[in-house]
């Protein structure tokens, strides 16, 4: 199936026959024909129900009623207009206008419902049935004024026993994601109370109490029969709990629990969705497309649906390679990559070196060979990567791993950001160690911390890099206690509490390593993967109450780091001071306020680094050692900016420090694969090096990225060619550049050598 | 035109500048900022430098400043027309601002400007084989329209009249005439082809480096661009006052020659048997270069 992105803005008009969902509605509406239909419906009772509702829809007298009948049938279009119709006939009647804009949420069309509920609490101040839908339209589009929206809601001592276990039911969820256990328990004991005592129907409170269980590491299988027993073709049964099986990252679970979903319940088009989305995390590719297909086909409406197979649709471009070609008898490659056919071949062997060396350090560290090829997927275009991830475009994400699968960015979906693919990757690889070594048990700010973690200790930028911005938060905020990192990370309460929670994370790590040693690391991941919580990890593993953990790591910050936030005031002065001197071109001075920042945050490596200022002074004093030498240490705590790596290993290379600009020119290849000069220049070195291996890398990736010189492309491959000995490809080479060019006398003299040295096509 | 018939022709009339006469034009218009006048300044210095490399002297012409009018420069093509025969070339390459009207290009001199249309009734009224026009200048696109199958080779910074922006191709090409990296093929000669490829590429990487949206996109049209040169290297020593020059460059005359004659059979062979006939042309063709090398005491 092809489909545009000009499908995203389906409206109702387009499609008609499709079963949108008709979840419980508590009471919303009371006509007692309807709540005959409704009565067979939650009982499971399908065909009777579908009948029911046919009837309903044409006997109708109330256009209102009409609709409900045909919003359960599945036709949008027409309980659209028999809503519209209702509404333009009782124009006062707020609570038409609440069901219709619930059919709207029902149909994921979040604006178009929140005008509806705002034009009913207009009409009626008092409809708390308009706020509720209202709070569950905040919370499905993750807005934290959901949360606070219906806990308001729910603070309201006379609400409709209906919009108190509704509320109730979606601030229960909430909690369950946030790990906030004991607040879900409570919300679900009393609307289990307000279900019973009011004779409303128990499904989704059994689904949420099974999700809970599930949580809390208890057995949840009798909360899914109770929720069937109540309704045996409720599917959210089952899709409740695999949801927070997925957020938990066990994707094995995940997929047979939205598998029993849609058994149970074949038009769960959103278990539908999620299934193929499980699939896809773990490299089923076939299956994850049939179920976005049924999906697609009950539910046009959901743009999630919607870009998934369009996002699908990109991979009849994709290339899959696999590292090594040849892994031998009965061994498996050790990653396959998943690239875009216009960039394989300048990807592909960066992106397989740098996969393959972060698989063979982290199963050193952590103890763990993977049974499985890792698979890296990388996406020329973000929004291809988002839709892939989370079915929505419009999230900051740069990478993600699912079990064995990572996915990406691409440097050209980042272009113009300041992006380094390969610490993305290395933090997803070691992400993928952190879920199989703990049999997918691993909480959010553990499996986060490792990787930041890793990223510092052994990926490609070395050293604990903290953006301005977070020690600026970490200045203004207290960190989470351990046991409740998670919500860091899951419901974050200011601006940069994510990126916050990750640097925290990486440096609970950094505390454990450096304080005690790396194998508590690897104790808690083991605590992890035996079913221990946080803390019970903590408590066994380090034989300390988290309490005394949070305060230990408190001590360990405020000796180590705390200081830089606290100094950030003045260092952010000198360095825009420093950068003002530049811009009056006094150099020494400039200089000087640099090395004073220097020497506050030394290992600053940002864009707006002191290092590059004082590296800009000290160029315009024509101090070249000096500024090589404040160069280098930026590079080597860090700092990745393209053009004065650039600057960099040209200066080295002028020095004739062939060694250290390799190096240099190979750290700007993982941040810009694509700079055809940079290829051309680090071949060059490593050929001068005696190096034609990882030479003939870089010119044949040069050659990929079609040089309007293909002649000296080519001569530079069959150069590194001869070199490794390999006589005849180079002899096909040296023809190729001399077919460009037959006059090129160096071309021209390599094919003579190489037809005096052997190959046997003279 | 197919690729067979392109080669055929080219056969017939190769090398297309070097068999008769070539006559050059450069006109540099008003600069309007000395930013720009120094930019213009050091355009026709290269292109002046690059005509000589390809022409005599007496055969080049320069209109600056004052001299920059449409009369001088009809007058030049007038006498120019009067003297061009059939296998003679003629060049005009046009440095500085142009404007579009909606109607017609005009660039900008002292005096009248040289519109679209004048400037292609100069090139009508000239009987030369190799007609060639290249206009760096803002708005240069619209003479894509006016030039339409008309026979002149034409190289323009805009694609079309309504890139206005001052440009930066001119600079680019004109830096090609004397860049290492713009003889692609590697003959120590730059053809219109090669200065417009690697200008274009130049022009394009300063856009993406500087993070700006590229509003200028050269164009190039005509036949034949890869043989059509406008920069030369290294002249060819007088090879009448040197028979065995004379006979080792007609050799290796011969031997290109035959690259093309082998290049035009290529579709009925196999990619060996192609590369092995290849291969043998290019080691006769290294053996004639190492001969001329030392009749010349070329170091390379």
């Amino acid at each position: 199936m092809k489909l545009f992105a000009a499908m995203l803005t389906i409206v109702f008009g387009v499609a008609s026959q499709t079963a949108m969902a008709r979840d419980y509605h508590y009471g919303a509406v009371s006509n007692p024909d309807l709540m005959k239909c409704d009565a067979l419906q939650w009982r499971g009772e399908i065909d009777a129900a579908r009948q029911c509702y046919q009837t309903l829809s044409t006997s109708a007298a109330d256009p209102a009623n009409k609709a409900e009948a045909w919003w359960a049938l599945g036709d949008a279009k027409r309980a659209n207009e028999f809503f519209k119709t209702a509404s333009k006939q009782q124009p006062s009647n707020s609570m038409i206008l609440t069901r219709w804009g619930d059919l709207f949420t029902a149909t994921h069309q979040y604006a178009e419902a929140q005008k509806l509920y705002s034009e009913a609490l207009a009409l009626d101040n008092q409809n708390v049935w308009a706020d509720l839908g209202t709070g569950i339209v905040l919370s499905n589009s993750h807005d934290p004024a959901g949360k606070l929206y219906l806990s308001a809601l729910l603070e309201q001592e006379d609400l409709p026993n209906g919009v108190r276990l509704k509320a109730q039911l979606v601030a229960a969820l909430s909690a369950i994601e946030a790990e906030e256990l004991k607040i879900a328990e409570d919300l679900l004991q009393q609307a289990e109370s307000v279900a019973n005592d009011h004779d409303l129907p128990q499904a989704e409170v059994y689904a949420l109490k099974a999700a809970l269980a599930l949580r809390a590491g208890e057995p949840h299988q009798p909360w899914i029969d109770k929720s069937l027993a109540d309704n045996p073709a409720y599917g959210n049964a089952y899709a409740i709990p695999a949801h927070i099986y997925m957020i938990t990252f066990r994707y094995d679970e995940t997929g047979q629990l939205y598998q029993k979903a849609v058994d149970v319940q074949p038009d769960h088009w959103t278990a539908h969705l999620e299934l193929g989305a499980n699939h896809l995390r773990q490299n089923r590719g076939k299956a994850a497309r049939e179920h976005y297909e049924i999906a697609y086909s009950g539910d046009p409406f959901n743009p999630a649906i919607v870009n998934s197979l369009r996002m699908m649709d990109t991979y009849d471009t994709f290339e899959v390679l696999s590292f090594p070609e040849n892994p031998g008898e009965k061994k498996l490659p050790i990653v396959s990559l998943r690239l875009d056919s216009k960039e394989a071949d300048v990807l592909a062997p960066y992106v397989a070196r740098l996969s393959q060396q972060a698989i063979a350090t982290l199963s050193e560290r952590y103890q763990y060979t993977l049974s499985n090829t890792a698979t890296v997927e990388v996406y020329p275009n973000h929004e291809d990567f988002i839709v892939r991830t989370l079915g929505m475009p419009g999230m900051a994400l740069l990478g993600v791993a699912f079990g064995d699968v990572v996915a990406m960015d691409s440097p050209t979906a980042q272009a113009g950001n300041d992006y380094h693919w390969g610490t993305t990757l290395w933090h997803e690889i070691a992400h993928i160690f952190t879920l199989k070594a703990s049999g997918h048990n691993v909480p959010r700010w553990f499996t986060e911390g490792i990787s930041v973690f890793e990223e510092w200790r052994t990926g490609p930028l070395p050293g604990i890099r903290i953006p301005n911005h977070v020690w600026q938060s970490l200045g203004e905020h207290e960190f989470l206690p351990i046991a409740e990192l998670d919500s860091g990370f899951i419901r974050p309460e200011y601006d940069n509490q994510v990126i916050v929670s990750y640097m925290q994370g990486g440096l609970i790590c950094e505390f454990l390593e450096t304080q005690y040693s790396f194998d508590k690391l690897l104790g808690i991941l083991t605590a992890y993967r035996d079913g221990l919580n946080t803390s019970q990890a903590i408590e066994k593993v380090m034989q300390m109450s988290t309490e005394q953990f949070d305060k230990e790591f408190q001590e360990f910050y405020a000796a180590n780091f705390a200081k830089f936030a606290e100094q950030l005031p003045e260092f952010n002065e000198l360095r825009s001071g420093a950068e003002k001197l530049i811009q009056e071109e006094q150099w020494q001075e400039a200089e000087k306020l640099a090395d004073q920042a220097i020497a506050m945050m030394p290992n600053y490596v940002a864009a707006d680094s002191p290092y590059l200022t004082k590296a800009l002074a000290q160029n315009n004093q024509d101090q070249i050692d000096q500024e090589i030498a404040t160069l280098k240490t930026f590079w080597q705590r860090g700092g990745y900016q393209k053009a004065p790596l650039l600057r960099l290993a040209e200066h080295m290379l002028e020095q004739e420090q062939t060694t250290e600009a390799a190096a240099v020119l190979q750290a700007y290849n993982l941040v810009d694969p694509f700079n055809l000069e940079v290829h051309q220049l680090l071949g060059d070195t490593l050929i001068l090096q005696g190096n034609a291996a990882d030479a003939l890398v870089e010119y044949e990736v040069a050659l990929a990225l079609k040089p309007l010189d293909k002649a000296a492309a080519w001569y530079r491959v069959a150069k590194a060619n001869q070199q490794l000995g390999n006589l005849e490809p180079a002899r096909r080479q040296v023809l190729q550049a001399l077919d460009v060019a037959p006059h090129f006398r160096p071309a021209q003299k390599l094919l003579r050598t190489l037809l005096s040295s052997g190959t046997t096509q003279e | 035109m197919n690729r067979v018939r392109r080669l055929l022709l080219l056969l017939c009339c190769l090398p297309t500048l070097a068999i008769g006469e070539t006559y050059v034009a450069i006109v540099q218009g008003l600069a309007g900022e000395s930013f720009y006048q120094r930019q213009f300044d050091e355009q026709r210095e290269s292109l002046l430098r690059a005509a000589t490399s390809i022409t005599d002297a007496d055969k080049s012409a320069v209109f600056a400043g004052e001299q920059a009018t449409k009369a001088a420069v009809t007058y030049w093509f007038t006498e120019v027309a009067n003297k061009a025969t059939s296998g003679d070339s003629i060049a005009l390459f046009l440095v500085g601002h142009g404007s579009y009207n909606s109607r017609d290009y005009k660039f900008n001199i002292p005096g009248p400007d040289l519109t679209g249309q004048d400037i292609l009734a100069l090139f009508e009224s000239n009987a030369a084989t190799t007609r060639l026009l290249v206009s760096s200048s803002s708005s240069s696109g619209a003479l894509l329209e006016t030039f339409k199958d008309k026979d002149i080779i034409l190289a323009t910074a805009t694609k079309n009249g309504r890139e206005k922006n001052a440009t930066r191709f001119g600079r680019f090409f004109a830096m090609a005439m004397e860049a290492e990296a713009a003889d692609l093929d590697k003959n120590k000669a730059i053809s219109i082809a090669e200065a417009f490829a690697w200008a274009e590429r130049e022009t394009a990487d300063f856009y993406s480096a500087e993070g700006l949206l590229a509003t200028e996109h050269p164009q190039l049209v005509g036949e034949n661009t890869d043989r059509v040169l406008v920069s030369r290297w290294q002249k060819r020593p007088a090879a009448a006052t040197n028979p065995v020059l004379a006979n080792l460059y007609q050799q290796r005359d011969d031997v290109d020659r035959e690259i093309e004659r082998l290049r035009i059979r290529r579709i009925g062979m196999t990619d060996d048997d192609y590369l092995l006939a290849f291969q043998q042309l290019m080691l006769d063709l290294g053996d004639v270069q190492d001969l001329i090398d030392i009749e010349t005491g070329a170091t390379e």
